[in-house]
């Protein structure tokens, strides 16, 4: 992917973006300088532990990270040339649904309980589309049966569904008026393992009729390797490797995405025990700006990697490592 | 993250360390051990007696000699209220600890028993929660004859059915946790698993609406005081002297303003504690 | 749902009856003998107090008492004012609609009032205007209706001279009562709404709402305020409750001749009959408005409302797991 390194802008372009939160007295450094770029028709998968700050990074391209534990939103996020965190919230609230959507991690809590399903849907499709209730209430009943649900279902209320309907029914939602860019926040992580590859069906064969890019967040490697074209690797808020998907499955570069494939077991290969990332995860209270975040956990950290914080290093064409080993190869 | 402290949240060491860093807790905590200590101490500050009459004075407007005013038989006002405190503090209290702890027994067993035993109980509350508190209050009340000791009575016997339901849901709740389940597995003996495990997690939350449950009482006993069915003049107990006071309203308002203002600081107190211990219990609602 | 409400009607009377029977035991044994009171002043002879106990019924031994008034009550009939001799149940009746009307316009402001500004103070959870409120509130909380009611009296009917000290004559004479029944109830909606708000509005599905490019206004009251409603419901309940079963207090400062009022009196002069029927009177409308609560309960979740209803979906529910498309 050249277009990094070109001063075109992309569909989507994140610059050096960073959150953070407090938490009582403590700073959370939730994404460090993070940056990005989605083209249009493309899927960008964001891989990490839990808590690297992937979720951040979804809700941050939106603006809905929560307002009363914000302490710090900076950087660049601009969608189709428009500026999206410095916009006014009436014209962000016009994108919003409209031209980018996402799809939440967990269905048992998205959905309203006191509402009916079908006004969860047709809320949106009235709103950006200037349609009336009546009409809205048909094309929301419309994308129902689009991801599967009988259209005399759609006066039920979420707590008459499963887990897995719940999740089409967040999908509906998402997709409902048809947007530029989806968000789809570890959108099988609550589900039973049967209904997970029904819902990634789902969520691909929709993007491509509809030619919507997305951004996947997952830890499942499986998943990246079905669905993305380009793939990021999310460390304690940092993105610390980047590039096609091939580049990261048949080159990994990082000790930490090398540490991530290792812990994948793999049954082509006859390995006798699965190889677990040693050490705990970073504190997110502590800011890494002298050192490498990996550094206490990786098996090849040198006294450089304590004392100086790694930049991105473009080891082939489109393909960026943030590790001071990578200087070498 | 959790915010790190130092004793296990919950535990009433740690509700007691949160207490003394809350500004507010502490003046609720001032202001009700300061009047305490006036109220017992007003004979020997004070130049007046409460019960001193003073002809002369009879409806003063407060003045420098007497900062609230004196009144219908020239009492000092000031002495009076402060003199007061005693009442309402304790009858707040004594009831609230008589009526949470007859509820909380009362709970347990309804909970822990279930069956027959827990029907009757629950019956029975549903009859004297078929009605306003107040007016439970009022009807005991009106049985038993106005005094000191029959206002904590009554205002402790209204309190029970409530914290009754309340223990008996979080007995529920407690029994049925996986913990409990464990203790039994692991062969504990019943009573233990009832003292050690059951009744501690269960009585945890109570202590918010208990100490809600003393301003409710110290407010709820100065209305009977009001209505007559309460402590009686000459004792000066807030609810009488607003009584008392009622009956001059259109000439003499003065009478009027302290007795409710005291009442009102005093539960305002109460309030500002119970708000903090309940922030101490739930870190969920602190931000 | 029919039937739910049917049962729990019947569930009432019970409860009622167990009532009727406290009331009256306990008021046999109150300290103060309502024909001396009633004579009081005048030296009455031993025949005259002799006869108004025959009069009255009170001369029978306490079983046949007790029996001729659950006889009574069969017939709806509460038995006769001691001292005015007027029926109880039509008095009843007769003041009522005051302590309805107190209650009900006390409900409107503590409705209209307190739960938009408890939804402003979540919105707004630290900011000044939160902040300000909170203490407002807190404070208006631990007033005493009473003494409320009597400063109101010095303030509009003493000083300002705007309005009427007591008794009801036109609008005007509702408004003090109105104000010092609700301010107590207004400011623990308020709070009450603030906290149940300040969870909901956290919750995801305000995060999904606002994904979806609603307004913030939308998002507050179309999303979150609904989710927010049960505890509201729930101590605006009580309190209607509380007011309809007299607001005691105030409406003996204001001397408004309602329920309170009459078994105040009545407590005082020992006019048993009285009390007996202003009690069960407030028990009964009590637990309909415990009942009208759940009802409520059960209209604004979906999910109560389901317990109430019958499960005939049951065997729908279990064809979700196997989805018609995929």
């Amino acid at each position: 992917m050249s277009e990094h390194a070109t001063p075109k802008e992309a569909f989507l372009d994140i610059r050096d973006l960073k959150v953070e939160y407090k938490l009582g007295k403590d700073t959370i450094y939730a994404v460090n300088g993070v940056s990005f770029q989605v083209e249009k028709g493309t899927t960008l998968g964001l891989v990490g532990e839990t808590g690297a700050g992937k979720t951040t990074i979804a809700k941050a391209i939106l603006r809905i990270l929560p307002d009363h534990s914000l302490k710090m939103m900076d950087g660049v996020v601009k969608f189709d040339g428009e500026d999206i965190l410095n916009m006014p919230d009436e014209q962000l609230r016009r994108i919003r649904g409209r031209r980018i959507s996402m799809i939440f991690q967990d269905p048992m809590t998205a959905l309203n309980p006191v509402m009916p399903v079908v006004d969860q849907i047709a809320e949106g499709i009235a709103l950006h589309q200037n349609k009336s209730k009546q009409d809205a209430r048909i094309a929301a009943i419309k994308m129902l049966e689009m991801v599967g649900i009988s259209s005399d279902r759609a006066g039920e209320y979420p707590h008459q569904f499963s887990g897995g309907m719940k999740q089409r029914v967040v999908i509906a939602i998402a997709l409902a008026c048809n947007p530029d860019l989806l968000i789809a926040d570890e959108p099988t992580t609550a589900l039973d393992v049967t209904i997970q590859a029904q819902v990634l069906e789902l969520i691909g064969n929709l993007r491509d009729e509809l030619g919507t890019s997305m951004i996947l967040i997952t830890h499942d490697l499986g998943v990246v390797a079905g669905t993305c074209d380009n793939v990021a690797v999310v460390y304690a808020g940092e993105i610390i490797e980047y590039g096609t998907k091939e580049d990261i499955f048949d080159h990994p570069t990082h000790p930490y995405t090398i540490g991530l494939f290792g812990a994948l077991p793999d049954l082509s290969k006859d390995v006798k025990r699965l190889s677990p990332i040693a050490g705990l995860p970073p504190d997110p209270s502590v800011e890494y700006t002298g050192s490498c975040p990996f550094a206490p956990r990786c098996p090849k950290a040198t006294e450089a990697c304590t004392k100086e914080k790694p930049v991105d290093i473009e080891i082939t064409p489109g393909h960026l490592v943030r590790c001071h080993l990578a200087k070498e190869k | 993250m959790k915010s790190r402290a130092s004793d296990k949240p919950g535990s009433l060491a740690y509700v007691g360390k949160y207490l003394l860093h809350s500004p507010s807790a502490m003046v609720g905590l001032c202001f009700l051990v300061g009047i305490m200590i006036l109220s017992f101490l007003t004979p020997f500050i004070f130049k007046y007696g409460f019960r001193e009459l003073n002809i002369r004075a009879q409806y003063s407007t407060p003045t420098l000699e007497h900062p609230f005013g004196c009144d219908e038989v020239g009492r000092d006002i000031m002495v009076r209220v402060l003199y007061g405190a005693k009442y309402t503090i304790s009858i707040g209290i004594f009831a609230t600890a008589g009526g949470g702890l007859m509820g909380v027994i009362l709970g347990a067993i309804a909970g822990y028993r279930g069956g027959l035993v827990d029907s009757f109980i629950m019956r029975f509350l549903d009859v004297f929660q078929s009605f306003p508190a107040i007016l439970l209050a009022i009807a005991i009340a009106a049985v038993l004859g106005p005094g000191y000791w029959k206002v904590i009575l009554a205002c402790g016997i209204t309190g029970i059915p409530g914290y009754a339901r309340m223990m008996r849901a979080n007995i529920l709740t407690v029994r049925g946790s996986e913990y409990i389940e464990a203790a039994k597995s692991i062969g504990c003996k019943e009573s233990r698993v009832v003292v050690k495990h059951v009744i501690p997690n269960a009585f945890s939350p109570m202590i918010v609406s208990l100490a809600m449950g003393v301003a409710n009482a110290g407010l709820a006993a100065s209305s009977l005081s009001f209505l007559g069915f309460g402590v009686v003049p000459p004792t000066p107990e807030w609810g009488s002297m607003l009584s008392t006071a009622r009956t001059y309203i259109l000439e003499h308002p003065h009478m009027v303003i302290f007795p409710g203002l005291f009442i009102m600081l005093t539960v305002l107190s109460f309030n500002l504690v119970g708000d903090a211990i309940r922030d101490a219990l739930d870190p969920k609602l602190r931000d | 749902m029919l039937k739910y409400v049917g049962k729990r009607l019947l569930q009432i009377i019970p409860v009622l009856i167990i009532v009727a029977i406290l009331i009256f035991v306990l008021m046999y044994f109150v300290p103060g003998d309502p024909v001396q009171i009633m004579l009081g002043d005048y030296h009455a002879t031993e025949e005259q107090i002799q006869a108004t106990r025959a009069r009255l019924g009170l001369d029978k031994p306490f079983l046949v008492q007790l029996w001729d008034y659950l006889v009574g009550l069969t017939r709806l009939d509460f038995g006769a004012s001691y001292i005015y001799n007027i029926n109880v149940g039509q008095e009843l009746m007769h003041r009522f609609p005051y302590t309805l009307r107190l209650a009900l316009y006390s409900l409107v402001f503590v409705v209209v009032v307190g739960i938009p500004l408890g939804v402003l103070c979540a919105v707004q959870a630290g900011k000044t205007v939160d902040r300000v409120l909170m203490v407002v509130t807190l404070v208006l909380n631990s007033m005493p209706a009473f003494w409320l009611g009597l400063l109101l009296i010095i303030l509009f009917a003493v000083k300002l001279n705007w309005l009427p000290t007591s008794g009801i004559h036109g609008w005007t004479s509702w408004i003090m009562p109105t104000i010092a029944t609700s301010v107590g109830a207004l400011a623990g909606v308020c709070r009450q709404t603030r906290s149940s708000m300040l969870e909901v509005i956290r919750s995801d599905f305000v995060v999904t709402a606002r994904s979806k490019g609603l307004s913030e206004r939308k998002i507050t009251y179309g999303h979150a305020l609904p989710n927010a409603l049960i505890p509201i419901i729930t101590v605006c309940g009580t309190r209607f409750g509380a007011m309809l079963g007299g607001s005691t207090v105030i409406e003996a400062i204001y001397t408004v001749p309602g329920i309170g009022q009459y078994m105040v009196n009545a407590i005082n002069s020992r006019d048993y009959p009285v009390v007996r029927g202003s009690i069960l009177y407030i028990a009964f409308s009590f637990s309909i408005i415990m009942l009208v609560v759940d009802l409520v309960y059960a209209f604004v979740d979906p999910r109560i409302r389901a317990q109430y209803v019958k499960v005939k979906k049951k065997a729908e529910s279990e064809e979700e797991k196997t989805p018609e498309a995929a």
